[in-house]
């Protein structure tokens, strides 16, 4: 073999070992996290006090979704991972204690999602706290996104129950504050993707 | 040699170089997309085992040989392939559940390079929290065109450069360049010394693709220094080039990305090898030298290559 075969022999080795199968196509699964966020404005004159907000499940899968790019083809499924809840707003003169719950309530099914026992008002001023959360209530938000991922178009209701209120609110000593809830969703999403994997 | 042939072996040459160089970038969108759920501790974890590997092959390949002329000149074109293969220890990692998930125990889940499969585990209340998949990667591997030129009193420079920008597509932007210089000790050693012996330094910067934020995902450092020997040996019309090294050397990446909320996380990782040694072989002929070579560091890995030029090494 003269050198010039030998220089073709050694491009063409280069070129097959170079090209050869280095790119792949694998599916893998990726996780995207959104938070969902309610708005309360509370002006209370009685110690027990009762609130709504609805939040359409669709609606905020399809925002995560967008968010990072993808659509409702590559989910796979969806699930509930914390709850956090907070003041935004206080500025009165002295703190409230409140007692009560927060229930979800799908399909004409209510449960219980989280219990709060004495909970001061200004302690929560600014702070994102954690929820303890009831797991009938976490089945059904997750039961919601199932179905969501089904296909359907699912509405969920947070109510707040407030059972007691220490000093208790009168006319002429309201209680007024603005809180926020939030509730974390993960998706996970099936995406195939072209890498390289060389060796 | 008839001019035809100079252009079809530039031409060849010139489509393997084309092919490899985009590979880190052509990963950096999947990469990103799988890690924009952590931060922190957890992305750190998630992407070592890249680090560690891209740390490892950036610092390779610089020299496959210890002779260096004490004067002439000498010019190759040169494409080293720098692998990893990843072991199972770098497939999983422990992670901690994030978004104040309860209970935080730490869990043991796939890294970047790990199973696709999305790990889930369940806390509190019944609440989920999922850990995303890995990539599925069994290798990493690094093609960088790389320019040798030499030799003045035993020294010969060393430049490593690609550049492009296709942010448009899958294939991404990376910039990549490298500078080093390698000095013949075996001059020194009289007419005939028993073997060559080069010591050299290469420093590297790289980029690579974007952060969806006007920056750079990943911006990365690497050093190295290193001692080599070498000894040439006929073997008819090529001359057999057997080598060995140790190398001290750094890698340091900045890691910056979008997490799920939209909000930038930034975070710093080290390449996990500080001193690396290298046995290899060459052949080198009058217009070319094939090399390949093992490395032996926390992070192992190989290089093998092509330079094209006039560097005949024969006695």
């Amino acid at each position: 073999m003269n050198t010039k075969s030998w220089n073709s022999l050694l491009a063409a080795f280069v070129v097959s070992a170079l090209s050869g199968g280095c790119l792949d196509d694998k599916v893998v699964e990726l996780v995207a996290t959104g938070e969902t966020v309610a708005d309360f404005a509370q002006n209370e004159t009685n110690s027990s006090w009762t609130k709504s907000a609805t939040l359409d499940v669709g609606e905020q899968v399809r925002d995560i979704l967008n968010d990072n790019g993808y659509d409702d083809s590559d989910l796979k499924s969806a699930h509930m991972t914390s709850m956090h809840y907070g003041v935004s707003s206080f500025n009165q003169a002295h703190d409230w204690d409140i007692s009560g719950e927060i229930t979800v309530t799908y399909n004409g099914n209510t449960q219980t999602i989280l219990n709060y026992t004495s909970q001061s008002v200004e302690a929560a001023l600014g702070k994102k706290i954690p929820a303890t959360l009831e797991k009938p209530g976490v089945d059904l938000v997750n039961q919601a996104l199932d179905d969501f991922v089904a296909g359907q178009n699912p509405v969920l209701t947070f109510t707040i129950n407030n059972g007691s209120t220490t000093p208790s609110p009168r006319v002429d000593d309201p209680m007024i504050f603005d809180w926020r809830a939030w509730l974390a969703i993960q998706v996970i999403l099936s995406q195939e993707v072209t890498i390289p994997d060389p060796f | 040699m008839p001019p035809q042939v100079r252009t079809t072996r530039a031409l060849v040459l010139g489509f393997a170089l084309s092919l490899f160089p985009g590979l880190p970038a052509f990963a950096d969108t999947a990469v990103q997309n799988q890690v924009s759920v952590y931060s922190g501790p957890n992305a750190v974890g998630y992407l070592q085992p890249l680090a560690n590997a891209f740390g490892a092959a950036l610092n390779s390949s610089f020299g496959y040989s210890a002779f260096i002329p004490r004067a002439s000149f000498h010019l190759s074109l040169e494409a080293p392939v720098m692998g990893v293969i990843f072991e199972d220890e770098d497939k999983t990692f422990m992670a901690t559940p994030e978004n104040g998930f309860t209970p935080d125990d730490p869990q043991s889940v796939p890294t970047v390079v790990g199973d696709g499969t999305a790990v889930t585990v369940s806390g509190g209340g019944g609440a989920q929290f999922a850990f995303p998949g890995g990539l599925d990667l069994n290798s990493f591997g690094l093609v960088v065109p790389q320019l040798r030129i030499g030799a003045i009193m035993g020294t010969e420079a060393l430049v490593r450069w690609i550049a492009f920008d296709q942010s448009d597509s899958d294939v991404g932007k990376i910039d990549l360049f490298g500078i080093g210089g390698r000095h013949s000790l075996s001059q020194y050693m009289g007419e005939k010394p028993l073997l060559d012996l080069a010591v050299g330094a290469m420093w590297q910067r790289v980029t690579v693709g974007d952060n969806g934020q006007g920056g750079d995902f990943v911006n990365t450092k690497a050093m190295s220094i290193s001692l080599q020997a070498s000894k040439r040996a006929p073997l008819g019309f090529l001359t057999f080039e057997p080598y060995a090294g140790v190398a001290w050397e750094s890698f340091d990446a900045d890691i910056s990305y979008e997490d799920t909320n939209g909000d930038l996380q930034d975070i710093s990782l080290d390449g996990g090898n500080d001193m690396r040694f290298t046995v290899g072989a060459g052949f080198n002929f009058l217009i070319g030298h094939l090399w390949a070579d093992y490395n032996f560091a926390n992070t192992n890995n190989f290089s093998f290559g092509l330079a094209l030029g006039n560097v005949g090494h024969a006695e």
